[in-house]
């Protein structure tokens, strides 16, 4: 089992605010390794098309990756929401 | 002793050539606050009804707010407004950068402008030394030109606000330029001061801001930047910057695409937040006091040349990138840059470019009267047409009006396919699948700008699912791929929008950039806390703050009824194609909002508003809110 440790960003977390459906800043998850970004965001009731960018903590820093990253080992995920531009 | 505040007025009339200052008005603090609270409050009062916006006595007002350099997260912002050559309403529009921080330093809160300089001139403020000064040697130069030989001739301590040609050629989305790459874009801004005769203002402030408790406001303000590095989205945001969201709004079909006739291209890929990183990034740059810097300074290189080049950002890569089917980063990025030197609003300029170019394929505009055989994608047609609006040459003449006028001139059916509301072209958010934000940019009071309203996220929220009506696994069980966009419905959305429209421009008010709270997180009361540190006043956020952004909602919509002769709910209509065409293609295929929703949508939010059926505030309305206008 591996554990992963999720930060929902204000962007995201709004959204969720505002359809009523509040969601914690940290989310921590205890699953088999193997699993997708993509399958992780499903368990957690979070639609793909509101988290248009995921980070991993690095050990100097945080890493863009893809949804369909696999998760082998504990990490730390940042789920970004949609932000509007400039 | 006004606290948290310089203290002063600044007025110039250019035209009897008189500078005079005044104590910052208590009355304005105290209900207004700061920033925009200061820009509705004096333009109302102050701009002569129904004035022409090319006419000097037309008010040009600088203003910043009660947290503005007071080096707190990203309070570095400096607000404008006027009466708009775009619309012939109330228009506001502002910058990052540190040119307010030294305006405020130099000991004025609030500067306004009237009249008219005899010859091109520029302002010269060097703290108490307030001159105006031929700009004879800088008129018809470059923006970035005009603002490294002005620091050269100033000192590099210098803060410059400058013009380009669109600005002197009164273009009516001549934005003001500063800091190499920061702009106030939108409603024509610079062509007002170019009417004005003014290439640029200078400043110099090295004096001190008072404030309540100094202590307690660099302890509150360490917390704060230390607050937001803690948050999850602090590391997000500063890659990619706001170009980050290119392949989003183009996966949830709101990428506006060849002069929005759809909404996602296939090439995002390209011209998105990687790309920028891959192909041109020399550097992150930021604006005053900012933890963030989302600023992308870099190195362009087309068939037309290497240009240096801060962006794009978002809006620029949607608007002159897939609206004019532009699919390479070097060449969205040189538009950009021809954009920064001209003057122009990059978000205007693609809405304006993208609607010649559909004019001209269809033939309402001649291959004679552009000067060239102008496509779709082509770097040189799109410069070729900016520079020509610049210049106000050929048919550049009718577009440096913008589409709703252009579209009168050109005639047939160009009216349906100009995209604006109220005369200010539409940002970078196609909206036909996206009632919320098509209400929010519909009602915005300068017109369809974003930064207004921005509920794009939670229109795609109620639409895909999974935040409460089914889960996920049920989605996907029922076939979801996450491809496809169900229809968004218009019911509903009121709410949000009104929250948003008064969210959104709040900071506005303190001299803050939004992002630190949209995108961050940061808690409301560090803003209450910095206030009263500041001030010594206590702000609730949402008592004091949110009502008075209200209020400037229904003293803006005042404003523009009093300068519009016609003005009410016809004005909020969006564009033909976006209530008659269906999205063609991708993600949100078949989808639009007509006639019927749009009515609907208006009729909520003027109920909620306390507006009558045409959109103005009632006279109950505007008593509840002390508006004696």
């Amino acid at each position: 089992m591996i554990n992963i440790k999720l930060r929902l960003s204000e962007s995201l977390l709004s959204l969720f605010r505002d359809s009523g459906t509040p969601r914690n800043e940290i989310v921590l998850c205890r699953t088999e390794p193997g699993i997708t970004v993509q399958e992780i965001l499903a368990d957690q009731n979070i639609n793909p098309l509101l988290v248009p960018m995921v980070s991993v903590e690095t050990g100097n820093g945080h890493q863009r990756i893809n949804r369909d990253t696999v998760l082998r080992e504990d990490v730390v995920l940042t789920l970004y929401g949609p932000l509007a531009g400039g | 002793m006004l606290y948290g505040y310089a203290g002063q007025t600044l007025r110039i009339d250019l035209s009897s050539n008189t500078i005079e200052r005044e104590p910052l008005k208590p009355e304005w603090v105290d209900d207004y606050i700061g920033g925009r609270g200061f820009t509705a409050k004096i333009l109302y009062d102050e701009n002569p009804p129904g004035v022409d916006p090319f006419d000097p006595e037309n008010r040009f007002i600088i203003a910043m707010g009660p947290l503005s350099g007071l080096f707190l997260p990203a309070s570095g912002k400096t607000h404008f407004a006027t009466k708009s050559p775009a619309t012939g309403g109330y228009g506001d529009s502002n910058m990052g950068g540190h040119f307010g921080v030294n305006m405020k330093y130099a000991g004025y809160d609030v500067t306004v402008i009237k009249g008219r300089a005899e010859r091109p001139s520029y302002i010269f403020i060097d703290n108490d030394t307030i001159e105006i000064r031929s700009a004879e040697s800088y008129w018809g130069r470059t923006s970035t030109d005009v603002e490294e030989a002005m620091k050269k001739a100033l000192g590099d301590d210098f803060q410059i606000l400058t013009i380009g040609e669109a600005g002197e050629n009164r273009v009516n989305f001549a934005c003001i330029s500063h800091d190499f790459g920061r702009q106030a874009g939108r409603i024509g801004i610079g062509a007002v001061l170019g009417s004005k005769n003014i290439k640029a203002i200078a400043v110099r402030g090295t004096k001190s801001i008072q404030v309540f408790d100094p202590k307690g406001l660099l302890k509150k303000g360490k917390e704060t930047y230390a607050a937001c590095r803690k948050k999850p989205g602090f590391t997000g945001w500063t890659p990619e910057g706001t170009a980050g969201i290119t392949n989003w709004c183009n996966d949830v079909g709101a990428l506006p695409t060849r002069n929005f006739k759809t909404s996602n291209c296939d090439y995002a890929d390209n011209i998105n937040g990687k790309a920028i990183l891959k192909e041109l990034k020399i550097t992150d740059k930021g604006c005053f006091a900012c933890p963030i810097p989302c600023g992308k300074y870099g190195l362009a290189k087309t068939r037309l040349g290497k240009v240096h080049v801060e962006g794009p950002e978002y809006e620029t890569l949607a608007l002159l990138g897939s609206n004019c089917e532009l699919s390479d980063i070097h060449a969205v990025a040189h538009t950009n840059y021809v954009c920064d030197e001209l003057g122009i609003d990059t978000c205007s300029a693609g809405a304006v470019v993208s609607f010649a170019l559909e004019c001209y394929e269809k033939g309402y505009i001649t291959e004679q009267e552009m000067g060239m055989d102008v496509k779709w994608g082509d770097l040189e047609s799109i410069v070729h047409i900016l520079e020509m609006i610049a210049r106000r040459q050929g048919i550049g003449d009718v577009l440096a009006q913008g589409v709703r006028s252009a579209a009168q001139k050109i005639g047939h059916d160009s009216h349906k396919f100009a995209i604006h509301v109220k005369g200010l072209e539409w940002t970078g958010y196609e909206s036909r699948n996206a009632p919320g934000m098509m209400l929010g940019y519909m009602t915005a009071d300068i017109g369809a700008h974003h930064s207004r309203c921005w509920v794009l996220g939670s229109d795609v929220a109620n639409a895909v699912g999974g935040t409460k009506d089914a889960t996920v696994h049920d989605l996907i069980s029922q076939g979801a791929d996450f491809t496809t966009i169900p229809k968004a419905d218009h019911k509903n959305v009121v709410p949000l929008v009104l929250k948003s429209q008064h969210l959104r421009p709040a900071f506005d008010i303190l001299g803050t950039c939004r992002l630190q709270y949209m995108e961050i997180g940061l808690e409301t009361e560090y803003y209450e806390e910095l206030y009263y540190y500041a001030t010594g006043k206590r702000m609730d956020f949402n008592k004091d703050l949110l009502k008075l952004s209200e209020k400037i909602w229904h003293l803006n919509r005042m404003f523009n009824k009093r300068e519009i002769p016609d003005f009410g709910r016809k004005y909020d209509y969006p564009p033909a194609r976006f209530t008659e065409e269906p999205i063609p293609n991708g993600p949100n295929k078949g989808h639009f909002v007509n006639m019927k929703a749009i009515e609907e949508m208006l009729d909520a939010y003027y109920a909620a508003r306390g507006w009558d059926t045409n959109g103005i505030p009632t006279k109950e309305t505007l008593e509840r809110h002390n508006l004696k206008v």
